[in-house]
């Protein structure tokens, strides 16, 4: 059961990443993401390999809500917060 | 015991997720990714993850949540929020959810001690904490350079 909820919220951070355009939500929804995989981790590994696991992914996680928030910090400076007005971040 | 803390988890998790990216008003889904992390961690505790569920709740409903909404509330005026949504509802739920999880999570016996992980990311993997601390100080750099005129 907690595997097919871990997919499940999998599917909904994928469809916020999809659907959303407000940076805020889309860091939301990665979050979510990156919250059922560690789930699933846990669920499926070896105990100490997969909670070690689990903590490199919570390292990812910081440092993508760390440039998200950086982000949206940036768009809020021009009054936004819609990622598709984003075009200096462009290479 | 477990399987109602896996059913209230899964419920916490559920509505979290889909209330945070649904709401149409962004504190309100801040508040859904509060809950959706509490029941992340009662997974963990269901698990016999301790240490993550520990660290679930310290780090993300703690740490990752209050930043959002700092800097939320760098773009809104503060008092405007509370008085939209009551701070004594959202600390209420908040606190309700946390009564509930934890003390059946407390019940799963834990047999990993904290002294197992030091080998595992000292020794074996020490390298690869080395590229995690780094991309964070990356992050960390970067997000500096992104503000650095901001005012």
């Amino acid at each position: 059961m907690i595997i097919a909820i871990a997919i499940i919220l999998f599917g909904i951070g994928v469809y916020g990443v999809l659907a959303r355009r407000d940076i805020l939500r889309i860091i939301m929804s990665v979050a979510i993401m990156l919250g059922s995989i560690t789930v699933l981790a846990v669920a499926l590994g070896s105990q100490l390999i997969s909670q070690s696991f689990v903590l490199f992914v919570w390292s990812v996680e910081v440092l993508e809500i760390i440039l998200g928030l950086a982000i949206f910090l940036y768009l809020a400076r021009h009054d936004t917060k819609d990622i598709n007005k984003l075009q200096e971040l462009k290479w | 015991m477990t399987d109602v803390l896996t059913v209230i988890s899964s419920l916490l998790c559920i509505v979290g997720a889909l209330t945070s990216i649904s709401a149409k008003e962004i504190m309100r889904g801040m508040l859904g990714l509060t809950v959706f992390f509490i029941g992340i961690a009662g997974f963990f505790g269901k698990l016999g993850a301790w240490y993550l569920a520990a660290g679930q709740l310290f780090l993300f409903v703690g740490g990752v949540v209050t930043l959002l909404v700092l800097a939320f509330s760098f773009t809104k005026t503060p008092a405007s929020i509370i008085e939209r949504f009551g701070s004594f509802a959202i600390a209420g739920i908040v606190t309700v959810a946390l009564l509930f999880v934890l003390p059946l999570a407390s019940v799963v016996y834990q047999p990993l001690e904290l002294t197992d992980f030091a080998p595992f990311f000292f020794a074996q993997y020490g390298w690869v904490v080395n590229m995690a601390l780094f991309l964070l100080l990356s992050a960390v750099i970067g997000a500096q350079y992104l503000l650095e005129d901001y005012t």
